[in-house]
């Protein structure tokens, strides 16, 4: 059941953000630009926090769908705020604000802010949408900004990532298809729609989960599909990195469809799953120790941390994914505020090798807490909202499978092994002779130091976030039983 | 009021001062807001002396009301579905000499630092970090549940890798403190995996539960014997990092890097006991498995050896302390193996105390050396030693002087069988990655 809003409101909220997103990308002035795009990002960031607050407390627990309907097409709705997706609205609306605050004013050319725009509103319809054609067309606008250009469709010397995220659209669009065509041999109302495509497993084709599966791991960037990860933060920096991982969209794909419309095949195939993220969190984790450049770290960091994500959704016990799914929100704000902090740093000293010292701490020390405070987060400080998850999953893991815990509790001690061997390369040894490094300006500070308070107030009292999320870990559970009952 | 209201709210005063002090310095530092020398050290002094006050009140407590044991149980921080996270704290005659221990010598080096460290840029980083480090001992001391402990054994962790790269200006402290961090890292490992595992085969993460309620150094925890000793055994692998004890011990001299006080409070005091706190904590499980409790024995006398060993030849005066140190706490790793526990207690709270004092001491030691030479009417007083080593053959000696010179090469083994191959895996794949990745040409058009 579900209740419809009175007014379009996510669909116009929607539509105003692309406008937005395309008048601001059209722009010439900069600075205004980014003026322009803080303000939208903020009106999407309140806007996420009272449909979260008013979710949870008003509306608790039925969904409300948005009375959008498009003539010609099925009566089902197409945009829904749930359990599920209510907290991670505000979730990425933050973090997209983050970027826009303190990417270095170098890269934000008004395109440059258009885009980030753009996919703070893609992924917002992905997390809204309750119809697989509206999911693939935000799966594909997402990463279009990505996608090859006239310069770049020839070449895939250092655009490696070219051809994996083709492929992940390619494979996606085609798993789409193939439900669509099962709801529609199945003579379902609304072959397209989320909401009923429930109950038709029997009639999809064997190769449509594959496929779906195989494009969820090429865009987390999980072992064999990783290598576009490391490569795109080496080419395009790390804060493009982080805005096109940190909200997991491939993680909420797979829970939205995998896990709701193939329940059986699902449960099936989530254990190789599982098994082959472990890889990729030690794999990331050991290859990450031999980076020589700080991009290619914190790509290696990327995959690691984010591939357990998918290690404590497996484990199909409630702390486990719970955990995950903490670990989701947490590991997005840690990680993106480490990528742009790194971006902050190379503003002030060009790239970084991971070989020298940069001496930075002495003249930049609120810059040397905020990546200490993140990076350590992403891998689990007590204190930090890291922590509460990495906690969560490992208990869930080890119940589950106790090697999977040994070999996750080993890629996390890499990771954070790395992340202090990352803080002191740059902010130790001696500073640097005769140039003069400024610690963060406001508007970077507004962004870092703002992730940091928010990593450690929701690691302090993780009570509600927790709370939410497990009745979120409850009903997977739960849905995944009964669909063995039946 | 209550017995265990009053309980409970003294264990929350122990640990909420220095944690506020900690966040409101913190917070301070993050806003570009440098509050002066005497605000910092009089802040944190308080939430020193508020803890410690706190810590007296409740041992006289204990004491005058025959109580052995006191469990605080402060209910769940968060839950989900059937796990839960307690935060318990556990008061007996194990954790207050610690907590006591720990508050009062934390006190006198931050009185200590105050006009130590005075002028020096750092000095609201090091009050920082030293707040951080009391608020881990004081969680890992107070813990009632092994996730509770564990934290504090990060946070402990953390506040000394960062401590030993204090003078980040140069590349030998911050490389030193990289290298101590790896071993805690790697040893950390195994008290994670102790913890969860004795987390899946107790039902339960509380201290008084899995020891069923009996007060230390007596429990009966009921565990199967396999996992009981694979369980004693990641413990005793995360001792053996925190307590500097062989093969992983050579991170300790490494430490003598950071700043004196730091290295008084960390490897005098308090940190280097830690592991020895930990066998201690979870005596009534390890003493169910004669294994661990003959490895035990064995690391202490081996690590005893060797501190004696190299310590005799070190020529800085820290360095010689950091060896003492090691071998001390062998030869309380012995006694815990050999179930001396409060002998063992004991031990630890005098070497704690007589090194903190030695540390401190050791930066006018020089000076001290002098007058005393002075004094004496210029009598040669650098000959020491000398007193066993006659009974050693001349043959046997020198290669022993040579072998402790070398650290018995100590470190080369760690590095040639654990962190050599480890970072050449790491860094051939990914040369291989960026092959793959067609970086190389990628990067010959980079800025």
């Amino acid at each position: 059941m579900y209740r419809t809003l009175e007014w379009p409101w996510l669909s116009a909220f929607l539509a105003f953000g692309l406008f937005c997103a395309i008048v601001i990308g059209r722009g010439s002035d900069p600075r205004l630009a980014r003026k322009l795009a803080v303000v939208v990002a903020s009106l999407f960031t309140i806007a996420g926090i009272v449909a979260t607050i008013l979710f949870y407390n008003v509306m608790n627990p039925t969904p409300w769908v948005d009375p959008l309907r498009v003539i010609g097409f099925h009566e089902e709705p197409l945009l829904a705020v749930d359990s599920l997706n209510a907290l991670l609205l505000p979730f990425a609306s933050i973090l997209s604000l983050s970027a826009l605050l303190a990417t270095p004013r170098a890269l934000m050319t008004p395109a440059r802010i258009g885009i980030i725009l753009w996919q703070l509103c893609a992924v917002w319809l992905l997390f809204l949408s309750e119809d697989l054609i509206l999911v693939a067309v935000a799966w594909v606008i997402g990463l279009m900004p990505l996608l090859p250009s006239r310069h770049t469709m020839w070449s895939l010397g250092g655009h490696i990532h070219v051809p994996y995220l083709v492929l992940s659209c390619v494979l996606f669009i085609a798993g789409v298809a193939g439900i669509i065509q099962a709801g529609v041999d199945a003579q379902v109302l609304a072959p397209s729609s989320l909401l009923d495509a429930h109950g038709i497993e029997a009639y999809i084709p064997r190769w449509v989960l594959p496929a779906i599966l195989i494009a969820v791991m090429i865009r987390k960037g999980v072992f064999p599909f990783h290598s576009w990860m490391p490569s795109l933060a080496d080419r395009e920096g790390t804060s493009t990195v982080a805005l096109l991982a940190a909200p997991q969209v491939s993680l909420f794909v797979l829970i939205r469809i995998g896990l709701a419309i193939f329940p059986s095949a699902s449960a099936e195939a989530m254990p190789w799953v599982g098994q082959i993220a472990l890889v990729a969190t030690l794999y990331g984790a050991v290859v990450g120790l031999g980076a020589r450049d700080m991009r290619r770290a914190y790509g290696w960091m990327v995959v690691s941390q984010s591939s357990l994500v998918l290690v404590g959704l497996e484990c199909a016990n409630i702390s486990g994914i719970t955990g995950a799914l903490v670990l989701w929100i947490a590991m997005g704000l840690s990680l993106t505020g480490l990528g742009l902090a790194i971006a902050c740093i190379e503003s002030r000293v060009n790239r970084i090798d991971l070989r020298k010292f940069y001496g930075l701490g002495v003249q930049a020390p609120i810059l040397a807490t905020c990546f200490l405070i993140l990076g350590m987060a992403s891998v689990g400080l007590p204190g930090t909202l890291g922590y509460v998850a990495e906690d969560l999953i490992a208990h869930g893991t080890l119940d589950a499978h106790p090697w999977t815990g040994i070999a996750m509790i080993l890629a996390t001690a890499a990771n954070g092994f790395n992340v202090l061997r990352c803080f002191f390369r740059i902010f130790g040894g001696p500073s640097p002779e005769g140039r003069y490094v400024w610690d963060l300006l406001l508007r970077e500070r507004l962004a870092l130091v703002g992730l940091v308070v928010l990593l450690i107030v929701s690691g302090i009292f993780p009570g509600p976030l927790v709370d939410t999320r497990t009745s979120v870990a409850v009903q997977l559970v739960s849905d995944v039983s009964e669909s063995h009952a039946h | 009021m209550s017995t265990e209201q009053f309980f409970t709210a003294c264990a929350i005063t122990i640990l909420l001062l220095p944690t506020l002090a900690f966040l409101w310095l913190g917070a301070n530092l993050l806003i570009q807001r440098r509050p002066s020398e005497l605000m910092i050290s009089r802040i944190s002094g308080t939430a020193q002396l508020g803890s410690l006050l706190a810590a007296i009140t409740i041992s006289m407590a204990m004491m005058f009301n025959h109580t052995d044991q006191v469990v605080v149980d402060l209910g769940a921080w968060f839950i989900a579905a059937n796990y839960e996270f307690e935060i318990v704290f556990l008061i007996d005659r194990l954790s207050m000499p610690f907590v006591l221990l720990t508050c009062i010598l934390t006190g006198i080096v931050g009185r200590f630092s105050r006009s130590y460290l005075h002028h020096e840029s750092g000095y609201a980083r090091f009050f920082l970090l030293m707040l951080m480090f009391l608020v881990g001992m004081l969680c890992l001391a107070m813990g009632g549940t092994i996730d509770l402990l564990f934290a504090g054994w990060e946070l402990v962790g953390l506040s000394s890798a960062l401590l030993i790269g204090f003078f980040q200006h140069r590349k030998e402290p911050v490389l030193n403190g990289l290298r101590t961090f790896a071993v805690y890292r790697i040893c950390d490992v195994g008290l994670l995996v102790g913890a969860i595992l004795l987390h899946h085969y107790a039902h339960t993460a509380e201290f008084d539960l899995v020891f069923t309620h009996a007060h230390w150094p007596v429990g009966l925890p009921d565990i199967p014997t396999a996992p009981l000793h694979v369980i004693g055994l990641l413990f005793l692998l995360a001792a053996m990092g925190k307590s500097g004890q062989v093969p992983f011990g050579n991170w300790l001299p490494r430490a003598m890097e950071g700043p004196t006080p730091s290295s008084a409070i960390f490897y005098g005091g308090i940190s280097i006991h830690a592991g020895a706190y930990l066998l201690l904590r979870m005596s009534p499980l390890l003493e169910r498995s004669a294994i661990t409790m003959v490895s035990i024995v064995v690391i202490g006398l081996l690590t005893a050896i060797y501190g004696t060993l190299v310590g005799r030849v070190q020529c800085d005066v820290k360095n010689q302390l950091a060896y003492s140190a090691m071998a001390q706490v062998g030869l309380i790793f012995v006694e815990i193996g050999f179930g001396f526990h409060f002998f063992a207690l004991l031990h630890m709270g005098g070497h704690a105390t007589l090194r903190t004092l030695q540390f401190l001491r050791s930066a006018t030691v020089l000076r001290e050396f002098n007058r005393l030479k002075a004094a004496t009417g210029g009598s040669d007083l650098s000959r020491g030693g000398g007193q066993y080593e006659f009974l050693f053959p001349m043959r046997l000696r020198r290669w022993l002087y040579t072998a402790a010179m070398r650290g018995c090469d100590m470190d080369a083994v760690v590095q040639s069988t654990l962190v050599g191959p480890l970072m050449k895996i790491a860094g051939s794949l990914e040369r291989i990655e960026e092959r793959w990745a067609g970086n190389i040409d990628a990067k010959r058009v980079e800025p």
